[in-house]
């Protein structure tokens, strides 16, 4: 399991969320959604 | 890397697996992998201490890039809630998620149907308690979406609209609806309690709906399971399964025939408790030659169940 890094400096948008996309120690693509609002498909 | 090995008696694919034999099986909640990492805390698959909804890729993956993906979704970092016991808005974020992973996967070559989907409990083999679902990118179409195809085929029109049609008209099955859902239980269920959560409009995939449509997606997916668990007041063990179109290349889907415009997004339950401590078994009739020998009669299952959607709202 373990630490993550970063990809991409800023989030991106989809819908109502907010999603930033992470690399995970093994290669693993890891991607954490937040709602932020909106709908904009 | 899993190995595809075609039954030919059977006409399907088999997925050999073979490092998932030792994939985590229900840890002590100290040590369950989908909780954030909180700070002193073991090292989770989510190195933070707090989010709302994660996407990874499956550390024992059936499938892989680049013959397929396998993804869990984590609906919350509390490790003591369940898709029913989500706010609202929660649920609504999910159903936006869902949405994206299907655009994502769909549009890699190397994934032909995108299946998100659900078990709960451990008598449907739940290794992790975590509230979470899992999403596979098949590199072929499954069985149970050709058998959708041929359905529609059969009857010469989109079968789960036709099917909705007759529900509707019906209306002893039907245990809910809204302005865009309507959840029964269909005509001819395998399971006592199996449930069908489908759009009332054709709507081929998540991608097709409209904002307010998945508000009443997540809405319909929420009444049913709360009615669930006030069924027999316990958690409902279920295998959850969305159906959507298949999202083939182009060359692919002509290959397999599949028409512009197939599919009909609809959310499928197997539930295998057919009564508080009853399981359902699939034995010699279902396995040995496929055919479902039911107890109960959906009509008088519907019953119970809509009444328990009622008490759970």
């Amino acid at each position: 399991m373990g630490a993550a890094r970063r990809i991409g400096e800023q989030e991106e948008r989809f819908g109502p969320l907010a999603l930033a996309r992470y690399l995970k120690d093994d290669g693993r693509a890891l991607l954490l959604y937040r709602h932020i609002g909106g709908q904009r498909p | 890397m899993s190995e595809l090995r075609f039954n030919e008696l059977r006409g399907e694919q088999v997925v050999y697996a073979i490092h998932r034999q030792d994939r985590t099986f229900l840890p002590q909640r100290e040590s369950c992998p989908l909780c954030p990492t909180r700070p002193g805390g073991p090292p989770t698959e989510i190195p933070f201490p707090a989010y709302e909804i994660a996407v990874f890729e499956n550390r024992f993956p059936a499938f892989e890039a680049p013959h397929g993906a396998a993804e869990v979704v984590v609906y919350t970092d509390d490790h003591d809630a369940s898709f029913g016991s989500l706010p609202p808005q929660r649920a609504e974020d999910l159903m936006w998620v869902w949405r994206h992973r299907y655009r994502e996967l769909g549009a890699r070559q190397d994934v032909a149907y995108v299946f998100i989907f659900e078990n709960r409990g451990v008598e449907v083999g739940v290794t992790l308690h975590h509230p979470h679902g899992q999403i596979y990118g098949y590199p072929f179409l499954p069985p149970v979406p050709k058998l959708e195809l041929a359905a529609d085929q059969r009857l010469g029109r989109c079968a789960p609209c036709a099917l909705l049609a007759r529900e509707l008209a019906d209306g002893r099955r039907v245990l809910f609806e809204n302005d865009s859902v309507v959840v029964y239980i269909p005509y001819a269920a395998r399971w006592a309690y199996e449930a069908h959560v489908v759009m009332r409009q054709h709507r081929p995939s998540l991608s097709e709906c409209q904002p307010h449509e998945l508000r009443h997606l997540a809405a319909a997916l929420q009444a049913l399971v709360r009615g669930y668990d006030a069924l027999f007041q316990r958690p409902f063990p279920y295998v959850m399964a969305m159906h959507q179109a298949p999202t083939a290349s182009a060359a692919r889907a002509a290959a397999a025939r599949i028409p512009a415009g197939h599919g009909h997004l609809h959310v499928e339950f197997y539930p295998p408790l057919r009564t508080a401590e009853k399981l359902k078994y699939l034995a010699g009739s279902e396995q040995g030659a496929g055919t479902f020998i039911s107890d109960t009669l959906p009509e008088e299952s519907a019953q119970k169940l809509r009444e328990a959607i009622q008490r759970g709202a």
